[in-house]
């Protein structure tokens, strides 16, 4: 008897099948239906120790592979996290699956012939700092001042200079957010904000966010996404398909 | 280094490639997807830090790829992973 199974996916079809030794570390990827849903699994036989950085990007990767592969199988998954194991047999699995199914069923239904897609907006505020201040009297005026005055008062600007560009490219950094946030938010079914990362450089992202988009949406927001890397200020990242990770969450 | 994005009749194309979403990869399946409640979950080593771990090994990997280092286990990795864009 198994002391558990890895979870990979919960796929919306009742199939009692074997994909083959296609998991973590060549495991033999089996499916295990309970009323209308069945989860993609391994049995685990003991306790799961991952060495190193090396091998356990190879069980990331492995974990990924199954997931597309039931997503290629089967249309409509619901990946799990990695390293999610469930204690206990089968019995234990399908009386999860039990008292899970409406919950299950209805964030299947929400992620139905839709994929997520990454995207990510840069920019580099030293390359815009210049229309920033040419757009702001205040800001002109106190950069004049700041380099223009006796060397004391001068100093004084500069810091009030430095000071209200540092507010003002915030507000600016805020404003695009929300205005790309909104046209991303319009073309597609569902959007989640990720953390915003920090880069070296100059460089500096404005918006990182997840979003469910199905085949139609997907143009859409591939077309407002061409617009916006167009304008010289901003870069733009866009990736995917991927299996719907950010919403099959709580 | 592959193209951050890839322009085709002004509609931009997501992208895939491994070696630039490795990243993307790990931030959905470490920090995203469905979880269970504590009481029924076995611990897998410490995933937490497996994805700390992962996510530094990761910066230092792609410093390498960049220098043309560690090709080979990227090959490896590259013909398990399969991915493939529906």
């Amino acid at each position: 008897m198994s002391k558990g199974y890895y979870l990979y996916c919960i796929i919306d079809s009742v199939d009692d099948a074997s994909l083959g030794p296609i998991g973590i570390e060549e495991s033999s990827v089996i499916t295990i239906s309970n009323n209308n849903i069945s989860a993609v699994v391994h049995p685990v036989e003991s306790g799961v120790k991952i060495e190193n950085s090396q091998e356990s990007l190879k069980w990331v990767a492995a974990h990924q592979s199954v997931v597309e592969e039931a997503w290629k199988r089967y249309k409509t998954i619901l990946p799990f996290a990695f390293g999610t194991i469930i204690r206990g047999d089968e019995n234990k699995l399908r009386i999860w699956m039990e008292r899970e199914n409406d919950r299950l069923v209805k964030k299947m239904f929400n992620v139905r012939d839709k994929a997520e897609y990454g995207v990510q907006i840069f920019w580099c505020p030293s390359r815009c700092i210049e229309k920033v201040v040419n757009s702001k009297n205040d800001l002109m005026e106190l950069k004049k001042k700041s380099e223009g005055e006796s060397t004391g008062t001068a100093y004084m600007y500069k810091k009030r200079y430095e000071k209200a560009l540092k507010d003002e490219m915030e507000h600016k950094a805020t404003e695009l957010f929300r205005v790309f946030f909104k046209q991303i938010k319009q073309c597609v079914s569902n959007i989640t904000v990720e953390k915003i990362k920090r880069l070296e450089g100059d460089k500096q992202m404005l918006l990182n966010v997840s979003c469910l988009s199905d085949a139609e949406q997907v143009k859409k927001l591939g077309d407002l996404l061409e617009d916006i890397g167009q304008c010289e200020d901003h870069t733009v990242r866009f990736t995917g398909p991927w299996p719907p990770y950010s919403f099959v969450g709580i | 280094m592959a193209p951050l994005f890839v322009c085709g009749d002004l509609v931009m194309e997501p992208i895939r490639e491994r070696e630039a979403t490795l990243v993307d990869l790990l931030d959905r399946l470490l920090d995203k997807g469905l979880v269970l409640n504590a009481d029924l979950v076995i611990t897998m080593g410490d995933v937490p830090l497996i994805g700390i771990n992962l996510k530094a090994a990761i910066a230092g990997m792609e410093t390498m790829l960049q220098y043309g280092m560690m090709t080979e286990f990227e090959k490896e990795i590259n013909s398990e992973q399969q991915v493939e864009a529906i």
